[in-house]
């Protein structure tokens, strides 16, 4: 079998090594603290597709001995390209210089050097000893800046340097990382060596139909769940009206339950697709995303603009035939008389509470049944779909090196979603589905389903 | 802890070493600051802080440091009572094995007399041996001594500590987080340091109250012997295998009973001949054909014996214990890390070590400057050690500045020499030990193996009692300053713990703001 392309992370202890293999192999185990000397071991971490690995990037310990070790690289001039070989042999056995060794080691099975350094400081005697080093071995290399804080007045010298001892510079920030900063680092590679470009072509293109696969995923969760969370609704039966009240609220904090439980399963399914898995599952409070499906700001900063409410009432009206079929759901008021509302009040009227507000219907047999949900608000399925939207958005641009247990999305009052940005075609896609959920068209449901799943796609993957 | 004279500085108590060291690792956990202001509170005699006895400084300074902080106090107390506490129990332990180990040699069915020749091997030849072992161990040159005695030992226990230790690395690895590992490190650093520091006081502390539960011990064998002797009609007798004359078993029994033999002469102190040959024990022969009396001179000589050679030897070990412990008392040195600290902090107006940029005042001689504690520094040249690179990226000249200032030494006395390739140690090999050395890294480099070898190899050619000073550099503000001795916080912490992990007394960061 051929093999695969191999990187070895080399650098300073507590220079973000692990940080990089983190990010770039999307593994969230990969062992990461302030505390210089974590990782003693090299540990290999794949990169994979599915099950298949495309790319193998080896987590190795800190530099302890550079300068010791550059001085025998010279003193050894004479064991040319075996030089490695032979350092490992001869200080193999010395506690001293475990770590060196250790970290050499895939150099000398022919892994590519990946050279992490923080240029937010000054260079060191010890850092121009390790890039010396590492051009010594001859492998092919590349410099990877991973600032640590905004300074940039070092920045300079640092470029200066590497391109003496490096084939090629890049930065990358193991915290901040995108997926498209992951792409084009991996595309960055190629560079360094000519022999891995077809290997590391293939990786890149195997990447990105791994990402695209993930990207289809999401978009079937988004749709199935926005169905689910459409369709939500609590109801039971009564046998006097005096115990409506009380009924009511409990249905009201059942259906809310219910709705946050579905959101749950997204998440959960979103984090497994993306393989976030150790940050916390809840995002935080008071994150947008986080925030309660009923509060006032969530309403205000999802969903639609005013304007594009009433042409996506206009669109779910003249499809439906004026309000019969929400009439038939117990609403207050018209759909158009809403929009004049919603026009005329501004989206305060649009509260959740008041829109998923229990429908009650007397039973012909007697009694009562008391019924929440589903919302009917025009306004809700977008909500619903954005927070979806951002949640994914947020999850697969995780960078897995990052140790937050919680995360706090910057909130504005600006509308935040994505339906906000969409045009009319777009919107006839989303309202279209909506429809579909509600008058129950099995067929109907189907290829509008299809056709949101396309839509976001095409948003996810942009 | 009483002002025993306060005149008697040199006087350094067991108890006020164990409050001192006590006081310190609380202070530890303390930011610097909060320290400078605590010991702004405590009102030390101006004359004292003059006097630049550091010996009474620090007992001034503990004096009152106790008195403000009861719990100090009182975890100094737990610890010498807890001290105590172990010696009694070693010595009620000395005792009763004395007893029941005497008891059982003296068992006395009635069928044959008590075998003199176990006896006295064990408790007298056994023990004039080992005091004698001992005694030579005495005599011997310091360094043979420590060899000898403590060496061997020592080295042992630390090369199985080692090689477990790498054994343990790898699974480590596995098992411990970065945190944790660092944490043990630290930890072994401690101990190392404490054992550099109170190694000598503690071995004595162990020697002498080994002594005291040997003597103990002593004093049950003693006891024991007394009670049956008093309280029962015992037999004494002798017995080999081999093919002794009486004769010789006589002459032994002289030259052992010489240190007594002018006080109990023959037959009273010790068995005359015909007493000796009448209390051999033939086999064959039974108790029968043995004389009452020359059974019953044995007694005295067994117990002599052990009064002279298990008493005394011991009561003179133990006074020698408890003067050497007294004695490293007196050598304890108050040059190390902590003591230097603690006369930094007590010293009121010294230059502020964070000062953001102290004015330009270098040139002036410290004597204005607080005055207090004329230290080394100020007396001796200083050295500082910078690698060629640091030299390269930053102003030297500048540096030399700061570090005068800093100090509050003349500029002149400061010197900087740079180093190649990190070898520190090569670049000072050569230099008398007549300055201070001081070694000036980039707090921004993580202090490496590369590094702490460099600086073990720097310290085995010093005095091991030599101050060696690490200073920090941090990354210049973007003002154009040019050189800025504020460490960032997270590289300032990692150097902490790599001078806590090396454990070595005399090695200071001089950053003490951190
Ligand atoms: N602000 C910031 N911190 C980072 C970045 N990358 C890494 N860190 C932090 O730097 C510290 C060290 O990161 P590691 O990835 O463990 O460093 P390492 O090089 O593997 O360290 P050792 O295994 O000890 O050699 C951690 O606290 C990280 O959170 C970054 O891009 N920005
Ligand atoms: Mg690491």
């Amino acid at each position: 079998m051929k093999s695969l392309p191999r990187f070895a992370i080399i650098g300073h202890p507590n220079e973000g090594k692990s940080s990089i293999v983190a990010t770039l192999s999307l593994n969230d185990g990969v062992a990461i603290s302030a505390t210089p000397g974590e990782t003693i071991q090299q540990q290999r971490f794949d990169l994979k597709a599915g099950e298949q690995t495309i790319i193998e990037f080896v987590d190795t310990p800190g530099f302890q001995n550079p300068q010791a070790t550059l001085q025998w690289f010279r003193e050894n001039e004479e064991a040319g390209d075996g030089r490695v070989k032979r350092f490992i042999e001869t200080h193999g056995d010395d506690p001293d210089f475990h770590h060196d060794c250790e970290l050499l080691r895939p150099v000398l099975e022919g892994a590519g050097i990946l050279y992490v350094v923080d240029a937010s400081r000054p260079m060191t005697a010890v850092d121009t000893a390790e890039m010396e080093i590492l051009r010594l071995t001859a492998r092919p290399r590349m410099a990877i800046i991973n600032p640590k804080s905004n300074e940039s007045r070092f920045l300079q010298s640092w470029k200066t340097t590497f391109r003496q001892h490096f084939n090629s510079v890049r930065t990358f920030n193991a915290q901040t990382a995108r997926y498209l900063d992951r792409i084009e680092l991996l595309e960055a590679l190629k560079s360094i060596d000519q022999d891995w470009e077809p290997a590391l072509s293939e990786a890149v293109e195997l990447v990105r139909m791994d990402r695209q696969r993930s990207t289809e995923r999401a978009a079937e969760a988004i749709v199935e769940h926005l169905e689910q969370s459409l369709r939500c609704s609590c109801s039971s039966f009564l046998e006097h009206e005096s115990g409506v009240e009380l009924e009511k609220r409990k249905l009201e904090s059942e259906y809310r339950a219910k709705l946050a439980k579905i959101e749950k399963r997204f998440r959960e399914q979103i984090r497994d697709v993306y393989s976030v898995r150790k940050v916390a599952v809840e995002l935080p409070e008071n994150s947008v995303l986080a925030e309660d499906l009923f509060s006032e700001r969530a309403w205000q900063a999802l969903g639609l603009t005013q304007k594009q409410l009433a042409i996506a009432g206009a669109l779910l009206g003249a499809g439906i035939g004026v309000g019969a079929d929400l009439a038939a759901g117990g609403i207050t008021f018209g759909v158009f008389a809403s929009i004049g509302a919603a026009i005329g009040a501004g989206s305060a009227l649009w509260k959740g509470k008041d829109l998923a507000r229990a429908k009650i219907s007397q039973l012909p047999l007697g009694g009562l049944k008391v019924t929440v949900g589903p919302n009917v608000s025009e306004q809700f399925p977008f909500v619903q779909l954005d927070r979806y939207f951002l949640y994914v958005e947020f999850v697969s641009n995780w960078a897995h090196a990052r140790q937050e247990a919680e995360v706090h999305l910057v909130e504005s009052n600006e509308k935040a979603g994505l339906s906000s940005t969409w045009e009319q075609g777009d919107l006839k896609v989303a309202t279209r589905f909506v429809k579909a959920v509600k008058s129950r068209n099995a067929e109907e449901l189907e290829s509008s389903g299809r056709a949101l799943r396309q839509l976001l796609v095409g948003v996810l993957g942009a | 802890m009483s002002g025993k004279g306060k005149r008697n500085a040199t006087r350094w108590s067991l108890d006020q070493l164990v409050g001192y060291e006590c006081a310190l690792a609380k202070d530890e956990s303390e930011d610097w600051q909060s320290l400078k202001a605590q010991d702004a509170e405590t009102h030390l005699e101006e004359g004292l802080l003059l006097s630049g006895d550091r010996r009474a400084i620090a007992a001034g300074w503990l004096k009152l440091r106790l008195e403000a902080s009861p719990e100090i106090k009182l975890a100094s107390d737990s610890v010498m009572q807890s001290l105590k506490a172990a010696g009694q129990l070693l010595g009620a332990g000395g005792l009763l094995l004395g007893l029941a180990s005497a008891t059982a040699a003296l068992a006395y069915t009635g069928e044959a007399p008590i075998n003199v020749s176990a006896f006295f091997s064990l408790f007298v030849l056994l023990q004039a041996v080992l005091a004698v072992v001992l005694l030579l161990v005495f005599a011997a040159p310091r360094s043979w001594r420590e060899r000898l005695a403590f060496g061997p030992l020592f080295r042992a226990t630390r090369w199985i500590l080692e090689s477990i230790f790498s054994k343990l690395q790898a699974l480590s690895a596995r098992f411990l987080s970065g945190q944790q590992r660092q944490d043990a490190a630290e930890w072994a650093g401690a101990a190392r340091r404490s054992l550099a520091l109170h190694g000598s006081v503690a071995k004595w502390l162990a020697f002498t109250k080994i002594q005291a539960a040997a003597l103990c011990f002593n004093f049950g064998v003693l006891a024991a012997l007394l009670v049956s002797v008093v309280f029962s009609d015992r037999a004494f007798g002798w017995q080999t295998t081999l093919e002794t004359e009486s004769e010789s078993v006589g002459q032994l029994v002289e030259v052992v009973s010489l240190p007594w033999a002018w006080a109990y002469g023959e037959g009273e102190g010790y068995p005359s001949l015909q007493q000796i040959e009448g209390s051999r024990i033939v086999l064959k022969e039974g108790t029968r054909g043995l004389e009452s009396v020359d059974l019953a001179a044995w007694w005295r000589f067994l117990a002599l014996g052990v009064l002279s050679y298990g008493v005394l030897p011991r009561l003179i070990f133990y006074f020698l214990g408890k003067w050497q412990i007294r004695a490293s008392l007196a050598r304890y040195d108050f040059g190390n890390a902590s003591a230097e600290r603690l006369m930094q902090r007590l010293r009121p107006e010294g230059p502020r070590f964070d000062a953001e940029r102290v004015e330009q005042g270098a040139e002036q001689i410290a004597s204005g400057v607080g005055g207090v504690d004329l230290q080394a520094t100020t007396r001796q040249r200083v050295l500082c050690l910078c690698s060629r690179e640091l030299g390269e990226s930053f102003d030297l000249e500048a540096l030399r500045t700061r570090l005068a200032q800093r100090w509050g030494v003349r500029q002149e006395s400061v010197e900087v020499k740079t180093y190649e390739n990190g070898r520190i140690a090569a670049a000072a090999a050569d230099l008398s030990e007549e300055r201070q050395f001081v070694i000036v890294f980039e707090s921004w480099m993580p202090p490496i193996r590369e590094i702490e070898r460099q600086v073990r190899e720097l310290r085995a050619q010093m005095d091991e009692r030599n101050l060696l000073k690490i200073v920090l550099l941090g990354i210049p503000d973007s003002a154009g300053e040019a050189i800025s001795l504020r460490p960032e916080k997270q590289y300032a912490e990692a150097w902490h713990s790599f001078v806590q992990r090396l454990g070595d007394p005399y090695l200071i960061l001089d950053n003490p703001a951190l």
